[in-house]
């Protein structure tokens, strides 16, 4: 096992992005051919750490930690470590990643530029999910927004930079929301350790908030307007309603290979957050505000999947299917049972590749035809049937059909918001039923954009396009491969989850 | 081989796999490995079947996936109702597969459509050896999604597109209830295994009020996939299809899945008079339905089709009425008399060159020798008519009815079984007796090549002798076989009162349909315009109903929705990004460049903020 | 012995007189010359209280003499940016400079 393996991974995408600056810009295929390499070789690393990773350990591991910054009142450690919750997301960052860079051909200007960008935004993600310390993993989370600004601002579509500064203005505000809650929950923590100074350390502020003798030093309400505000931090992230008005805006106009990250990965760093800073921090406020968070799933749900419905733009439509499908994760982790967190958690990964895999497609078909609008298209079947094929692939594993990864996760967050105890929710059964409507309006939806693009009758106009190139059929390939193997075989993802989920659960309910 | 059963789905599969890798090399060879490939499943399964027949049930199972301390299981099981569905569906399957060689002969696509086949075959035979119900709902699912491909195979046609996508969603709405059902189930009793979760509701452990809840849920998923009232309104669009899959997914197998799953799930739903109660009164309510529209269509399949619906309807009916056996024995039967009904009208749909409009068609038993024959033969046995299959069937159905007591289920069944032999005939003699009446060009149809005759003869045998396997000639052989391991109450057998009282209903319906349509040669026009006729060729305007009172306010809430977002929610937004950038304009404006103003102000600043210092001080006294 | 509140009045006065030329003068040369005067009310300032302060010491004096040399060095260099302000507008009024405008 290599040491300091964590670090490694994370930092290995900056190093690639400092190599890059040192390569002259007119090497186009040295710089595609190194930003390829770097993402690979990163999913190598998570592919190790993967195999490496002791599934009966419930608490975190290979985890690393060395004193920081100390200004005294405060303390801050460069601490990293994983567990079942990091892990499947750590390997999906990498998955994504490498696919959205094998993506990335269809970006032809400043090209070296935007591969850095990408590669310091793959270090902002990774380090979010092995970060220990709150400080590190706010820091972490900031990086990501930066590239991503600049990615959506430079090489977005027409309506690029309101959509740019509306991404950036509106996490930023989010992030915001959720320092305060940090800087509050350091200086407080200490306040009740009896620390001379403040710490971020996760594990130790876990204990400090859920440890019963320290519930004077801390009263309740100040800890339930701490959860509220990240709740409203990391909402944006995800995005909940009504904090997601940014998203159709950014997906729509980010490149293809961008938005395949902003979906896959990036809206995971909000659910992310809720479940380890959230979650983690303060179980039992998550759990006064269960009832709470599975509303606002439901809401997601139906209104996302409403929504979708009456888009004229497939990549909007996605956009809405996203919020859609983030209600899912929302309602699995809401319920405080097994099943309802693992199929969070195999939320966050299933919807990650479908979504990607999506987004591409969408991609691969405007490169073909140049639009999005979906009563310009139809009948593309007859022209490009191996790029329709997928997209039906990727609409069907989208609206849940077992076999793929969706119905795993579908499945598992419903048995948990239906097991939900009526002491954390209790009304669960009138929640999931609602809930359930939404997987039929999911499908109208998908089906209708299906039927819109690939069936009817062929515009001429789309005569003798190319079908799939061969570089296309890694990013498709590798994402419906991967969410087949989950929906076939979930028994790899839930190994891993599984001691992580029994701990984090106990520790609600206990 | 018991063992070994799991072996059975994986040949059509690797027949998928192949055909989706392979298949434009493939081409021309497409029928053969289709055909190969189910043509091994099916020996398997006659294997299967008969060793079943000697020993005990047979199940293995691997892990799935854990969910915190549980753990789900997939595997397989042979019990002696999959053993006969086993059967049932690679024999048809394997016709089927041969009878597409010839009528998908010109298709550019055929390589998909056997891939699809296979496919669809896998998905169908792994529901059927499913051990568990989640198993079940995931190639329940398949099924669906292959039904979704298949109906859909033409998809430039617009109406096949759309067919393609209500068959899935109006079966979606079903699957929820089945999904919902199979959760509920989970945790009310720890386990997916029929076995345990049976166990587990016969120790009293779920309340009677939940296990009638899991019940109705669960039928929900069989009233959509087996087209029940009300959500059949998938199923005559779905004729949009080629006819083999019409005859293999949506008559024979598939369809059929529904009634398959209340019989799996039968220990539940007899926990629960109400679940059983409402299973009948559904299926009932879907026989005559489904049989009144059958009377006035004009389209060959779509009449086939409200006849698979109306017969399912029986099914359920006979299940609903304790009729356990009689349920399954009819869905063996119908498997066979209706995969052989759609066949043949296949043949002919092929041989006029896809008309499918029964008003422009007659007289072609004089061209099509093997295809009339076998229609009537089918067409007997789905009129029940001894000593076809369709009679030993229906009559057990009856008996189940009779013996429940009912009034009015027995009445609609009564009404049902003499309707069917009516339409059935009014479709027969329009189509086989009389003069041609359609289009000159295909006036003079020839019988198809033995691709095709072959499949309709073989299930015509089987459409002949099938009914015996429960009949008192066999001593009720069937029974005996399926009834094991579970504790049913005494079936009905019907006596020969019931079947006198069968056959004059049969024999009235075809008399009828003789004095309407078959003596008087009539041509094509039906000229009553009453209510009630506009009413049936509507199809009870259920169409219209559903686009008003679901599809319509479903969109016209999105839109609604949609403003909100727009306007209200990122309205809001833009609000206050606006406001804030106004203010800063505003403060931009004071800032005129002069840097004597800002010296100025610079200075005036800090006199403020000395003297407000001061003064907090108490400089100042 | 004059009283220290003298110079100190003197300084003032000086001070505010430099700072009113600075910010209404519209000669940019005068309002250099301005900046001189503050600086010189400072050095006032400073050698007071340098001999006759309550801490008196040599190093007012040290400043004023610092504060000499960096407003000779001011001088240069505030005159070299008025003759390339000249140079680039044609103009050294204060009041057409506005490049401070965002």
């Amino acid at each position: 096992m290599i040491p300091n393996i964590l670090s490694l991974l994370v930092f290995l995408p900056l190093a690639g992005a400092i190599v890059l600056l040192l390569i002259p810009r007119e090497n186009k295929n040295v710089i595609r051919s190194m930003a390829v390499g770097t993402s690979l070789l990163a999913l190598v690393l998570s592919v190790a750490v993967w195999s490496a990773f002791d599934r009966t350990v419930s608490g975190m591991q290979m985890g690393e930690s060395y004193p920081w910054i100390d200004f005294g009142i405060v303390q801050i450690d460069y601490a990293l470590g994983i567990d079942g919750l990091s892990l499947p997301l750590l390997l999906l960052t990498t998955i994504i990643s490498t696919v959205a860079i094998v993506a990335s051909f269809t970006i032809r200007e400043r090209v070296k530029e935007y591969y850095v960008w990408t590669l310091v935004l793959i270090t902002g993600m990774l380090g979010v999910f092995a970060a220990l310390d709150l400080f590190l993993f706010f820091l972490f989370f900031e990086l990501t927004l930066i590239p991503m600004f600049f990615i959506i601002g430079i090489w977005g579509g027409k309506k690029r930079s309101y959509a740019s500064f509306k991404f950036l203005l509106y996490t930023g505000l989010g992030s915001a929301v959720m320092f305060m809650a940090f800087i509050a929950l350091a200086f407080k923590g200490a306040d009740a350790m009896n620390l001379a100074s403040a710490t971020f350390n996760m594990v130790g502020l876990a204990e400090a908030f859920s440890n019963p003798s320290n519930s004077e030093a801390i009263s309740s309400t100040f800890k339930a307007g701490l959860f509220l505000a990240l709740l409203v931090g990391f909402a944006v992230k995800l995005p909940i309603f009504p904090l997601h008005t940014w998203l159709p805006d950014a997906y729509a106009e980010a490149p293809i290979p961008a938005t395949m990250i902003l979906a896959g990965v990036l809206s995971k760093l909000g659910a992310y957050g809720i479940l380890r800073v959230g979650y983690g921090i303060l179980p039992d406020q998550a759990v006064s505000f269960a009832t709470l968070i599975a509303i606002l799933g439901v809401i997601n749900i139906i209104y996302g999947a409403s929504l979708a419905l009456v888009q004229t733009d497939l990549r909007k439509l996605i956009a809405y299917a996203s919020i859609s499908h983030m209600g899912i994760i929302l309602l699995g982790a809401a319920s405080f049972t097994q099943a309802g967190v693992q199929g969070a958690i195999f939320q966050m990964v299933s919807h990650g590749l479908i979504t990607a895999l999506l987004f591409f497609m969408a991609g691969a078909l405007y490169v073909r035809t140049k639009t999005y609008t979906l009563s310009e298209l139809g009948g593309l079947a007859k022209s490009v049937p191996v790029l329709t094929g997928f997209m039906l692939a990727a609409a069907l594993a989208s609206l849940g059909l077992p076999g793929m990864s969706g119905f795993v996760s579908e499945l598992l967050a419903f048995m948990g918001i239906f097991g939900a105890s009526p002491d954390v929710i209790p009304q669960a059964t009138v929640i999931a039923v609602i809930g359930a409507l939404g997987i039929i309006l999911t499908a109208a939806y998908l089906l209708w954009a299906v039927q819109r693009t690939a069936f009817g009758q062929m515009d001429d106009k789309y005569r003798g396009l190319h079908d799939a190139r061969p570089l296309e059929y890694v990013p498709m390939i590798g994402l419906l491969g991967a969410s087949i193997l989950i929906g076939v075989f979930p028994h790899l993802l839930s190994d891993v989850i599984n001691s992580t989920v029994i701990e984090f659960v106990s520790r609600i309910g206990g | 081989m018991l063992q070994n059963a799991w072996i059975i789905p994986f040949f059509p599969l690797i027949a998928f796999i192949v055909l989706l890798l392979f298949g434009k090399v493939l081409k021309p060879y497409a029928p053969y490995v289709g055909m190969v490939a189910l043509g091994f499943s099916f020996v398997a399964s006659v294997v299967v079947l008969v060793e079943r027949m000697g020993t005990e049930t047979f199940g293995a199972a691997v892990e799935w996936i854990t969910i915190g301390e549980s753990t789900v299981t997939m595997g397989f099981e042979v019990t002696p109702l999959n053993a006969m569905m086993l059967f049932v569906v690679t024999s048809v399957s394997f016709l089927v597969h041969v009878f597409s060689k010839q009528y998908m002969r010109e298709d550019d696509r055929i390589h998909v459509f056997y891939a699809y086949l296979g496919l669809f075959s896998f998905s169908m035979l792994g529901l059927v050896l499913a051990p568990n119900i989640l198993q079940l709902f995931i190639f329940w699912e398949l099924v669906g999604l292959c039904s979704f491909l298949l109906v859909g195979f033409w998809y430039f046609k617009p109406e096949a597109a759309a067919a393609a996508k209500k068959a899935f969603l109006v079966t979606r709405i079903g699957d929820v209830g089945l999904l919902i059902g199979l959760i509920l189930l989970f945790n009310a009793t720890g386990s997916f295994e029929y076995g345990a979760a049976f166990e587990a509701i016969n120790n009293g452990q779920v309340s009677s009020g939940l296990v009638t809840a899991i019940a109705l849920c669960i039928f929900l998923g069989a009233v959509g996939k087996s087209a029940q009232f009300p959500l059949h309104v998938w199923l005559p669009d779905a004729m949009e299809g080629p006819t083999p899959v019409s005859a293999l997914i949506h008559a024979a197998t598939m369809v059929a899945a529904g009634v398959y799953l209340v019989a799996v799930m039968y220990p539940v739903f007899q926990s629960s008079g109400t679940a059983l109660t409402v299973v009948a009164y559904t299926g009932a309510v879907t026989a005559i339905f489904a049989a009144s529209i059958a009377l006035v269509n004009t389209d060959i399949k779509r009449i086939l089709a409200y006849s698979t619906v109306s017969q399912l309807g029986l099914m359920m009916l006979a299940l609903g009425t304790a009729g356990y056996v009689a349920g399954l024995f009819h869905l063996m039967t119908h498997a066979f008399f209706k995969g052989l009904l759609f066949l043949a009208a296949g043949s002919v749909i092929y041989a006029l060159h896809h008309r499918q409009n029964i008003n422009e068609m007659g007289g072609i038993w004089r061209n099509m020798k093997v295809t009339s024959v076998t229609f009537l033969i089918g067409a007997l046995a789905l009129a029940g008519v001894f000593p076809l299959a369709g009679f030993w069937s229906k009559e057990g159905v009856l008996a189940a009815v009779w013996s429940h007591g009912d009034p009015v289920l027995l009445s609609i069944m009564i009404i049902t079984s003499f309707l069917t032999a009516f339409y059935m005939f009014r479709l027969f003699f329009k189509v086989f007796l009389g003069q041609f009446r359609g289009d000159p060009e295909v006036s003079h149809p020839r019988e198809n090549t033995k691709w095709m005759t072959v499949p309709l003869v073989t299930l015509a045998a089987l459409a002949v002798v099938a009914g015996v396997v429960n009949s008192p000639l066999s001593g009720y052989a069937l029974e005996g076989f399926l009834v094991e391991g579970l504790t049913l109450g005494d079936q009905a057998h019907g006596g020969i009162g019931l079947a006198a009282l069968s056959l004059f209903l049969s024999g009235a319906g075809i008399l009828l349909a003789w004095v309407k349509y078959g003596r008087s040669q009539a041509v094509g026009t039906e000229h009553s315009k009453g209510f009630i006729k506009t009413l049936l060729v509507n199809k009870y305007y259920m169409d219209e109903l559903y686009e008003a009172v679901v599809v319509t306010p479903v969109l016209a809430l999105s839109r609604v929705l949609q403003r909100f977002d727009r306007f209200a929610v990122d309205g809001t937004v833009n609000v206050v990004a606006r406001s804030l950038r106004s203010v800063g304009k505003a403060a931009g404006k004071q800032h005129n460049g002069q840097m004597q103003t800002y010296g100025l102000v610079t200075i005036v600043g800090s006199i403020a903020i000395l003297v407000v210092a001061f003064m907090v001080r108490g400089y100042f006294g | 012995m004059v009283s220290i509140q003298f110079f100190l009045a003197l300084a003032a006065i000086l001070f505010c007189i430099g700072l009113y030329g600075v910010l209404t003068r519209r000669h940019l040369v005068v309002v250099l010359i301005c900046i001189e005067l503050m600086l010189n009310a400072v050095n006032i300032n400073l050698v007071a209280f340098s001999s006759i302060g309550p801490f008196a010491n040599i190093t007012g004096q040290v400043f004023t003499l610092f504060v000499i040399t960096v407003a000779a060095a001011e001088a240069a260099v505030g005159l070299a940016i008025l003759i390339a302000l000249y140079r680039n507008r044609a103009s050294i009024d204060a009041i057409k400079q506005d490049l401070l405008r965002w």
